[in-house]
């Protein structure tokens, strides 16, 4: 067996009592707080300094709390929610279409495939309204109507307008509000940052998280830094496929570092693959670059109905084309969410309908809405990402359909936390994308932009004080205790190591082959046999990365190969108990497709009787550990999740 | 495409740096400038040599990491482009092409 299954251990969730409505508000009533001058005298440690870490910082160092930052990138303001392009989501009901704290709720939660918390996913939509009206407090540039009122479109898997957005790069602006918020802490000295710095350990004393050891990329110095809490807001692993639209950067260290010492990690198998990304065009290709899901709002996606067509795109008239997503989802069409998306574009192109020089993309074309509309107002809308076209692909996408293709995009899965944010070692949060909380088995577009901000502006500055309550009286933390002391040590010689292999490979080697066998066997689609040969094929290449890995020596000063080693060693691992989970679970449910669980028009089966439950996998000597937190449907009924 | 490549080589801000000769071969022309840079890397760690220093993050021209001063200019030919937006389509087959650090403040040379 590749696991074993723990029925004693019940996590605690920790859901507040009342009505769905009235539980964020009673857990707030109900919270231990600490007084303005007693704040002063707690520190704590926060890693990532994207919008779920840099909104937390801001918050926290605001309250009066003294924080320490870290971040891996030259400044702050480089962490990959710069990236986000579409909007974010928030139920104003604007546009007057019927919209509800209810209704946000019910469509993530069925857009999550019933496989999320319900009390997490209503807060999260509760918390919405109010995100919009401070981001516009901070200056973030919404878009607007004529009028002057802030703008919506539209995204995958809903029937409403709720998305928010500033052109195609409402991540940058909204990073930018919660990094000028943070840096105005710097400025104050509540907020300490560490930038250029990357946490390598976890530092738990009698069993509390009490710090963390980071290493200084310039200088190779490896340091302790103590704290009465950590916060992990460090992001997704999804450059774990090695191509994925993440920054090259992006890693899951620090939740995986997190998760030997003791962390739950949830449903880590769950990814998102995002429908429209650039094609591979090549082998020496080291990133696939997303272009917005709302370009899905006026864009409409088709294959040629000819096997291996080689007409160009203009030349195919319009009934020899097959507008797929219109064909099988009619009342969704090209608004379906990604996991459905990602996974009819995958069927046309196995069938043989993928277009392009490696027959592995689909067509997104605009033909219709620019004739509807004008150019002038499709630039408009997403002049920037029309731009970045044709700078990456050399190709002009208001005279030629683009060409898309699905690529490695977000991880549900991440460190389990409670309703608190809390993981299962006292003092130890998750924040943001690094955690699995709100999106179930698929994430709504729109909601994760959302997600990093509610979790950092309003829970945790909630919900880490109430930790900090409750754990008595402020201590000092030695950084000289043996616990410190034996990590740093451990850090430090598995550097070493990774220079005494003096192999043949690069870092970049393993990763590319780790990250075909992921996706191939762990991706779109999954499948028992599938799944175990990637287990097997993993824990090969694994050997072999400790034996024949070639990188420079050094520890000291700048070695990326050092760094990435190290991310890779982990990746290693992390993949391993991917395939596990996978195959763990029997059953399809959002973005977790298992072959054998599907309908014979190839539409997923949940199994509520025997997989209604969120995977908690704990680490052990020898096979992972599954402990289910059984999921309560209190106050919605779990449907088949149609989008025909 | 083939290219000659001539690269500003220091080890670290207080040492002093030159120019080093290095040629790439079989490079697509849909390649990013990164990434050329990459696969040379590749060969230089291989061969037992110091792979070359340089930022990026993103790579798709958003966070504002990357920065390399490409044949006198910065990011290299085009206007409105990043250094990892570039790509080897706006080289000419056999061209040498100079590559340095950003020589200002905001960005300090460590190591290249």
């Amino acid at each position: 067996m590749y696991f074993s299954t723990d029925s004693k251990q019940i996590p605690k969730a920790k859901v507040p009592q009342g009505d769905l409505r009235d539980k964020w508000s009673n857990f707030k009533d109900q919270a231990k707080l600490i007084s303005p001058n007693n704040r002063n005298k707690y520190h704590v440690i926060i890693v990532g300094t994207g919008l779920s870490g840099a909104s937390a910082a801001a918050s926290l160092a605001e309250l009066g709390y003294n924080v320490s930052v870290f971040c891996f990138q030259d400044s702050p303001r480089r962490a990959h929610s710069v990236a986000a392009q579409g909007g974010v989501n928030a139920m104003k009901n604007y546009k007057n279409d019927g919209d509800s704290v209810h209704r946000m709720f019910y469509d993530t939660l069925k857009g999550g495939d019933f496989r999320a918390r319900e009390a997490n996913v209503y807060r999260l939509a509760e918390c919405s309204a109010s995100l919009i009206d401070q981001a516009v407090a901070q200056g973030v540039p919404f878009a607007r109507e004529y009028s002057g009122y802030l703008s919506n479109r539209s995204f995958g898997g809903v029937q409403v307008s709720r998305t928010f957005y500033a052109r195609g790069q409402t991540g940058q602006q909204l990073l930018l509000g919660a990094y000028q918020a943070m840096m105005r802490q710097v400025k104050a000295k509540k907020v300490t940052s560490y930038t250029r710095h990357e946490m390598l350990d976890l530092v738990l004393i009698n069993g509390v998280a009490k710090g963390i050891i980071a290493r200084n990329l310039d200088t190779g110095e490896i340091t302790r830094h103590t704290a009465n809490a950590v916060v992990l807001a460090t992001g997704g692993f999804g450059k774990i496929y090695y191509l994925s639209t993440l920054a090259m950067g992006c890693n899951g260290s620090a939740i995986w570092r997190a998760h030997k010492k003791g962390a739950w990690t949830a449903c880590p198998s769950w990814t998102q693959i995002h429908p429209t990304c650039l094609p591979q065009s090549g082998s020496y290709q080291s990133k696939l670059t997303l272009m917005s899901e709302s370009l899905r709002n006026d864009g409409r996606i088709w294959v040629p109905l000819k096997k291996n067509e080689d007409r160009k795109a203009v030349d195919i008239p319009e009934e020899e084309r097959d507008y797929y997503l219109e064909r099988r989802y009619p009342s969704f069409g090209n608004l379906a969410p990604r996991d459905i998306a990602s996974r009819a574009a995958k069927e046309r192109i196995d069938a043989g309908h993928g277009v392009g020089s490696l027959k592995n993309a689909v067509y997104l074309d605009f033909k219709d809405a620019l004739a509807k509309q004008g150019k002038a107002a499709i630039a408009k809308k997403y002049g920037n990402l029309f731009d970045m076209y044709e700078k990456i692909t050399g190709i002009n996408a208001y005279k030629e359909p683009m060409k898309i293709s699905p690529a490695a995009h977000f991880s549900m899965g991440g460190l389990w936390v409670d309703y608190e944010l809390s993981t299962n070692i006292p003092g130890l949060f998750s924040i943001g994308e690094s955690n699995f909380s709100d999106h179930g088995a698929n994430r709504l577009g729109a909601n994760s932009l959302l997600q990093a901000c509610v979790d950092g502006y309003y829970i945790l500055p909630q919900t880490l004080p109430h930790y900090l309550a409750q754990s008595g009286k402020p201590e000092t933390i030695n950084s000289d205790d043996p616990a410190f002391l034996e990590s740093e040590l451990q850090v430090k010689q598995q550097l070493e190591n990774f220079g005494k292999i003096n192999g043949h490979k690069t870092v970049d080697y393993f990763h590319r082959e780790l990250g075909k066998i992921l996706y191939d066997k762990c991706g779109l689609t999954r499948t028992e046999k599938g799944l175990t040969l990637a287990i097997e094929a993993i824990k090969n290449l694994r050997d072999s990365f400790y034996k024949d890995l070639k990188i420079p020596m050094k520890t000291d000063g700048i070695n990326e190969e050092l760094e990435k080693a190290g991310r890779v060693a982990d990746y290693l691992e992390i993949g391993e108990l991917m395939c596990i989970d996978a195959l763990s679970r029997e059953e399809s449910c959002g973005a977790h497709f298992r072959m054998e669980h599907q309908t014979n028009d190839g539409e997923a089966i949940r199994n509520d009787e025997e997989f209604n439950f969120i995977s908690c996998w704990q680490k052990s000597d020898k096979a992972p550990v599954l402990i289910k937190e059984v999921l309560n449907f209190e106050f919605t009924k779990p449907t088949e999740r149609s989008y025909k | 495409m083939d290219f000659k490549l001539k690269i500003w080589r220091q080890e670290q801000a207080a040492v002093s740096g030159k120019m080093m000769a290095y040629t790439v071969k079989d490079i697509s022309p849909d390649m990013s400038f990164l990434e050329m840079l990459d696969q040379l890397n590749e060969n230089l760690i291989l061969s037992g040599q110091n792979p070359i220093s340089f930022d990026s993050d993103c790579r798709e021209g958003i966070c504002g990491q990357c920065g390399l001063f490409i044949n006198g200019r910065a990011h290299g030919p085009r206007g409105h482009t990043s250094t990892c937006q570039l790509h080897m389509r706006s080289f000419q087959d056999g061209e040498t092409i100079y590559i340095e650090p950003f020589r200002a403040g905001p960005f300090p040379i460590k190591k290249t």
